[in-house]
């Protein structure tokens, strides 16, 4: 059946029915108008374009490069090469400026590498003449004038706690301390260091002993309790070594308790800040810091101070090659060596042609007669820095009063022998000895003084000899001791204090009738049955070692009666 | 008068905020990047506590792991205490709190301890991470303190009570 419509409505509804059929091609084809017109847009703007290109475009070239580097270079080097030539022609001033701080910087990196293999291969060379042309003899003083002109220099000193990393004691020779950055918390980051490198490499017992920081070194010196840590600059002489071992191996004896029982106190250590300021300035090299002290004045600071070393350098090694006068160099040494080992004397002679510089000290007679044999042998002597020490009388009447302010009978006595001095004589307890030598090195203002003072109490003496000669005996079988040696424990304990004990082995003792497992946890209880008595008097369990033997039955029982025992070695 | 000087460690998971923390508290402080390279980084806070001498505190900022047990034991070695810290909204954290301890009296046996629960201003007053976080905290025995570094809630408090504690043997 066909209806008839009207012509008008025919044409609606074939308009809409085109409505619903082509909406959505219609809308896609906006949607892709817009993005025409968009892609367009972004083509004409270049930064756009490039904005858009550049993550593909670096990400291509990344993948390009990695798998054919050579293809890429030789296609892009004369692209570069030509990029390079026209930019540096057309912006000199841009391109220096922008490459400056990396170029400044390895020039200055490099430069003191140069220097300090040279600084190296030298004092290698003058080891080995010295050893060949001197037959292993002290070295004379033309090799100590050379190595005293090289430039190096020792900035800062750090003494630090070994386990905690805080900062015990520092010296540092910068004129403005702001310079200077926090330095306890160098000394926690030093540290820090330390023990990464420790577990990173697997170290085990071996440590970091020197870090290169730019034209720093920080050189470590390990002790038992703390370490020392020099900043310098330069190369230090081969000798360097041997001296901050020396100057570490002073300080722990010195002040070994006090190292020892640190808690966070830094007071006792004030003193050795003055030691190590003492150790800057001994081998502090002038002529280098006016090199230092021109390289922040001036912008071209590298490149001057390194032509400055090199002449010095060249005259120091001229002066070391030429020998123009063998009989007067000859008479120089022979002087210096002769007040050399006069006692107390120590210094150090920079020579230029004719002039001497003396830097050190000696008493006021030798002093003077040396520096008058100098001038009479016609040499010009400088001697501003070559102090007088007081006489040695002087020093003892100082320590005299030390002694008698401390109650200390007879009073200590102070030795000169060669540049050392040495405290000696005898006092009742630890805490007197360090307060002795503390206050004397305090008045006197020597630099390094070895407290050989000895502690020595009788109660102590009795003490320790009573229980080296004798033995505690015990029931046969059992670890408890016979009614006559509890007695005897009690009376030596009486005889003063355990405390005073530096060092006790407790040895344990039986015989080897019987199950030998037997006898060893035997001998290990007796040891252990009398330690507890030490320890409940107060003994520091950290002092006592304990200690087992089972005498077999061909052995005699040595010194004392039986084999059930306990005996004792005590300090 | 020189004050008395002390190493104290700040442990805890990464992502705790033990370097915002420290951020809060001290005067010095090195470049984080000490932190990535060597695992710690050192910073320093003088505080005066009343009627002692002052604590010159060394605080090494360990950097944080998700597993305990990672850190080099030897960054414990001289320490005379400890904060704990964990972040209140991350149960883990809380509950890696006692093995951290554990790893650290290992080193140090006598070292004291504090814990700080931390990002407290981003859990309300009865989230279950602060919960917890006491409940441990009691369980442990150890005094404890609800830490925020975004705005300084009880930081100085959690520092202060460490540093009492490290110069009061008892």
């Amino acid at each position: 059946m066909k209806e008839n419509i009207p012509p008008n409505r025919s044409s609606e509804a074939l308009d809409q029915l085109k409505q619903i059929l082509l909406q959505q091609e219609k809308e896609r084809l906006s949607t892709v108008e817009e993005e025409l017109l968009e892609l367009q847009a972004r083509f004409n703007d270049k930064e756009r374009l490039i904005e858009s290109l550049d993550p593909v475009i670096a990400d291509l070239l990344y993948k390009k490069i990695m798998e054919s580097r050579a293809q890429m270079a030789e296609a892009l080097a004369p692209v570069m090469g030509e990029a390079l030539r026209t930019q540096i022609n057309e912006a000199k001033d841009d391109i220096a400026d922008a490459l400056y701080p990396v170029i400044g910087k390895t020039v200055r990196k490099s430069v003191a590498e140069a220097m300090k293999n040279l600084m190296q291969a030298i004092n290698e060379r003058i080891d080995n003449l010295v050893s060949k042309g001197f037959g292993g003899r002290k070295r004379p003083d033309r090799i100590t004038l050379l190595r005293e002109v090289l430039p190096f220099h020792v900035q800062q000193v750090f003494l630090i706690h070994r386990e905690t990393g805080l900062l015990l004691s520092h010296a540092s020779n910068h004129i403005d301390p702001d310079a200077i950055p926090n330095e306890d918390m160098i000394s926690g980051m030093l540290t820090a260091i330390r023990e990464f490198s420790q577990t990173a490499f697997a170290a085990g017992d071996q440590s970091l002993h020197e870090i290169q920081y730019d034209n720093l070194n920080i050189i470590i010196e390990e002790g038992k309790y703390a370490y020392l840590a020099f900043v310098v600059s330069g190369t230090p002489g081969s000798r360097f070594k041997e001296v901050i071992k020396d100057l570490e191996h002073k300080i722990h004896l010195a002040y070994y308790k006090d190292l020892r029982a640190f808690s966070g106190e830094t007071e006792p250590f004030t003193p050795i800040g003055k030691t190590l300021e003492s150790f800057i300035s001994a081998v502090h090299e002038p002529m280098f810091e006016e090199a230092l002290a021109g390289q922040k004045k001036r912008g071209m600071a590298p490149l001057l101070v390194f032509a400055g070393l090199i002449v010095l350098l060249v005259a120091a090694l001229f002066y070391f090659l030429s020998m123009d006068n063998a009989g007067r160099e000859a008479e120089l040494q022979s002087l210096l060596q002769q007040y050399r080992q006069k006692n107390g004397a120590f210094f150090s002679v920079e020579r230029t042609d004719n002039r001497l510089i003396l830097n050190g000290q000696a008493f006021a007679a030798d002093r003077r007669a040396l520096l008058q044999a100098l001038e009479d042998a016609g040499f010009e002597v400088n001697s501003e820095a070559f102090t007088v020490l007081p006489p040695l009388s002087t020093m003892q009447t100082e320590l005299n009063h030390v002694s008698r302010d401390l109650n200390i009978h007879p009073p200590l006595t102070l030795i000169a022998d060669s540049a050392q001095f040495y405290l000696t004589g005898e006092v009742p307890d630890e805490l007197t000895r360090i307060k002795a030598a503390r206050r004397f090195a305090a008045q006197s203002a020597l630099p390094l003084i070895w407290n050989g003072i000895r502690v020595t109490s009788p109660a102590r003496e009795k003490l320790i000899n009573s229980l080296n000669s004798q033995a505690l005996y015990f029931v046969s079988g059992s670890a408890r001791l016979n009614s006559e040696s509890e007695k005897n424990l009690r009376q030596l304990l009486s005889r003063g204090n355990v405390r005073d004990i530096r060092r006790l082995v407790i040895r344990g003792c039986a015989d080897a009738t019987g199950n030998p497992q037997r006898n060893e946890e035997l001998a290990r209880q007796r040891a252990r049955a009398v330690e507890t008595v030490f320890l409940e008097m107060g003994m520091d369990r950290s002092r006592i070692t304990l200690q087992t033997k089972i005498f077999t039955t061909e052995e005699s029982s040595g010194v004392f009666p039986t084999k059930r025992r306990v005996d004792f070695k005590a300090e | 008068m020189s004050p008395i000087k002390k190493k104290i460690c700040l442990l805890g998971d990464v992502g705790v905020g033990k370097t915002s923390l420290i951020r809060r508290f001290v005067e010095n402080i090195f470049d984080d990047s000490y932190l990535t390279t060597i695992g710690v980084k050192v910073s320093q806070k003088r505080i005066s506590l009343t009627g002692e001498k002052d604590v010159l505190m060394m605080i090494w900022d360990v950097e944080g792991f998700n597993k305990p047990g990672v850190v080099s034991p030897n960054y414990f070695m001289g320490a005379a205490g400890a904060m704990v810290v964990c972040d209140l909204s991350r149960q883990e954290s809380i509950e890696n709190l006692e093995p951290v301890i554990r790893d650290f009296h290992r080193i140090s046996n006598k070292g004291k301890i504090v814990l700080a629960g931390n990002k407290a201003d981003l859990v309300g007053a009865s989230h279950p991470g602060r919960l917890l976080f006491r409940e441990t905290a009691r369980q442990l025995e150890l005094p404890f303190f609800e830490t925020s570094a975004l705005n300084g809630q009880n930081v100085a408090a959690c520092f202060e009570t460490l540093g009492r504690k490290i110069i009061d043997p008892s």
